[in-house]
């Protein structure tokens, strides 16, 4: 009896996905439910508010806007590594990866700083609701980039193994990596950059 | 991403696009943040962009979801509870407690009585 598990890299017949595309999605699914919860929190205390500071009066717009650009530009490197990886063109896939990785890093970079500058402005969770859920949002969305940058760096070094050993399988598991990777930049441009920052 | 070889660069292509006009709505946002607007234009106009934004990447993606009809599911299941989970707490009265509405109504019990003098 075989003890491999089925549909690692081929379609499973009734759904049309393999099992890691259906559990990524499934994943993505419950992460945007607790983003979700965390901004229907913030609407909720936004329009109860007597008082609500506008974000561009505390935060630094350039900071975040850089970061945004960075991401942006990251979830682009990701597309082209794939697409590298797809066309057999190895050596541009990991220069195209450990570009993505570099972004996330820069990302975290100008977090810091920008937390930095917050705290010695005297900003901390405790300041106001608006730089409590401001600090909760952002603080779990880096832990996310975090977490993303962990897997990214393992498929670009140790993981890079099984490209040799089964090709398809290690395309697949960047394909994942790289979904995972579009929904956090995502969640950042869709969401908190807007909501937090420019209103 | 899809899987398939020869959709590389139908893909990239997608993906070029996607992020090209989320830049281009992320600036006029940026230009946005500039008006000083009230409370409920600000959160009108934040949820407009989210929409915008989050139906751009939808619209970009439509032709990938029509092939799996498990993702139009977990995506319409998602977006469902999404709605609700925000919807839920807005429209209900009793999640309020300790806003201004509430405060509008102690300030209202804390007032003294009107005495009224009788000639």
């Amino acid at each position: 009896m075989s003890s491999e598990i089925p549909y690692i890299v081929e379609e499973r017949p009734d759904t049309g996905l393999n099992n890691a595309t259906l559990g990524i999605w499934l994943f993505l699914s419950s992460e945007v439910m607790l983003f979700g919860a965390l901004f229907s929190s913030y609407m909720l205390m936004r329009v109860g508010a007597a008082h609500w500071p506008s974000g561009a009066s505390l935060l630094s717009i350039p900071i975040a806007t850089l970061n945004t650009v960075i991401l942006i530009s990251s979830s682009i490197a990701v597309v082209f590594a794939w697409a590298s990886l797809k066309e057999g063109n190895f050596a541009k896939f990991r220069a195209c990866w450990a570009l993505s990785i570099l972004g996330g890093l820069a990302f975290l970079a100008l977090k810091a700083v920008e937390y930095n500058k917050d705290f010695a402005e005297g900003l901390f969770p405790s300041s106001s609701t608006f730089m409590a859920i401001y600090f909760v949002l952002t603080g779990l969305h880096g832990l996310h980039i975090i977490g993303g940058l962990i897997v990214n760096s393992y498929l670009l070094g140790p993981g890079a193994k099984m490209h040799k050993e089964d090709p398809a399988r290690y395309a697949h598991r960047i394909e994942i990596a790289g979904i995972y990777w579009h929904f956090v930049d995502l969640l950042w441009i869709i969401l908190l950059f807007p909501v937090l920052y420019l209103l | 991403m899809s899987t398939d070889t020869h959709d590389v660069p139908k893909m990239v292509a997608l993906y070029k696009k996607l992020f090209t006009i989320l830049g281009v709505i992320t600036a006029l946002g940026i230009g946005i943040a500039f008006l000083h607007m009230p409370v409920w234009l600000a959160v009108v106009a934040a949820v407009v962009i989210i929409i915008v934004k989050g139906g751009v990447v939808v619209e970009v993606f439509k032709p990938l979801l029509a092939t799996r009809p498990i993702l139009v599911i977990v995506f319409g299941l998602t977006v469902f509870f999404v709605i609700g989970l925000i919807m839920l707490p807005v429209i209900d009265k009793g999640t309020i407690v300790g806003t201004q509405h509430i405060g509008k109504e102690l300030q209202m019990q804390e007032k003294p009585a009107e005495v009224h003098h009788g000639n």
